[in-house]
């Protein structure tokens, strides 16, 4: 696990890039959200794929994992909110 | 000589165990929700004891699910069982509005504290709830408000797991053998936020207009402020995990006030925002 949650969304951000999953992942909490677009989207669709972004994601001190439902990635996101 | 199989139905037996407890009782009220184990619970008094000595009582509040509201009504038609109406305010406790993590405790005490002295008053000595076995491993604060009202639990005392029950349920007819679990609406909103009679409805009309978008199976929209996370059964992810499916799962939730909206990619857990908060691991 990682030290904190700054920690943590640099290192999902990182594992879910190794998976083909450009994204941005904001912290809420324990809570990840990932901001990613229509390719990302597309590759979490694979179970296989979903399976390990919730591993890497608690291995990052996340106990929940979930992708916005937007088509971008807007410019703005938040990255990381307590 | 072949020996003869025999084929022990043990949920089969703990039904007839059922149904000499209940006659032992006399006259029984029940804590009637629609969920599948209350109903089930419902039907087998009525079968065993008659109309007359069976009334099941829902407790209408603001949490309580019109949905699962409409499935009581229909079991206790379709059964013929003698049903009472309660409205119940927990909202109004503000221990269960400042939703701590024992906030059903102070929702279950509203509520039998309404539901026993009416049954009381019509002479139905014993008060029932639908607890199974399978729920005395969980974390259940409410069951210490029935506690205190000596509220019995028969399912769990005679060892009915939730298999077993939907497996009677189904033998017996009931269309909730199958139904998802559907505990009250604030189990969607994490500890320590308000619970409102407004994000109440809110939470309860995202997940109405997911269903008739088509989503099927165990459903919950989590409340987070200004999103919302929705879990879907596992089954149904990989079918709303694409461009146009969640377009159309954003458009239906947003139109129903939340300004963002996920979907959780471990898919639909019970309990799932006690483990967001450390109560269970």
């Amino acid at each position: 696990m990682t030290g904190g949650p700054a920690d943590g969304v640099q290192a999902l951000t990182a594992a879910l890039g190794a998976l083909g999953v450009s994204c941005r992942v904001e912290a809420r909490g324990r809570l990840a959200v990932i901001h990613s677009d229509a390719r990302g989207l597309s590759r979490l669709g694979d179970e296989r794929v979903r399976v390990a972004t919730v591993a890497h994601a608690r291995d990052c001190g996340f106990t929940h994992v979930a992708i916005e439902l937007s088509a971008s990635l807007p410019a703005d996101a938040p990255v990381l909110r307590h | 000589m072949k020996p003869a199989l025999v084929v022990f139905d043990l949920a089969a037996a703990k039904e007839a165990a059922l149904s000499r407890w209940l006659r032992e009782r006399g006259r029984v009220a029940i804590g009637f929700s629609g969920g599948v184990d209350s109903a089930y619970l419902a039907v087998v008094a009525r079968r065993t004891l008659g109309p007359e000595a069976v009334l099941a009582i829902i407790g209408r509040s603001a949490s309580y699910p019109a949905e699962q509201w409409a499935t009581a009504r229909r079991v206790a038609d379709d059964f013929g069982i003698p049903v009472l109406e309660l409205d119940t305010d927990e909202l109004a406790d503000p221990r269960y509005a400042a939703n701590p993590s024992n906030r059903c405790y102070f929702c279950k005490t509203e509520l039998w504290s309404k539901l026993v002295p009416v049954a009381r008053e019509r002479g139905f000595g014993s008060v029932l709830d639908g607890t199974n076995a399978d729920d005395l491993g969980d974390y259940r604060p409410g069951a210490q408000a029935a506690r205190e009202q000596a509220i019995a639990s028969p399912l769990a005392a005679l060892g009915f797991t939730k298999d077993e029950i939907r497996t009677r349920s189904r033998a017996l007819g009931l269309p909730t053998w199958q139904q998802p679990s559907s505990p009250c609406l604030s189990s969607r909103l994490p500890y320590g936020t308000d619970v409102t009679a407004g994000r109440l409805r809110q939470v309860e009309r995202a997940e109405a207009a997911l269903r008739a978008l088509g989503v099927m199976g165990d459903l919950r929209v989590r409340y987070h402020d200004d999103l919302a996370r929705v879990e879907l059964a596992r089954g149904e992810l990989a079918r709303w995990l694409t461009p146009e499916a969640v377009a159309t799962i954003r458009q239906a939730v947003v139109a129903v006030g939340f300004e963002r909206v996920a979907i959780d990619l471990r898919g639909f857990r019970s309990g799932s925002l006690n483990v967001l908060h450390g109560v269970t691991a």
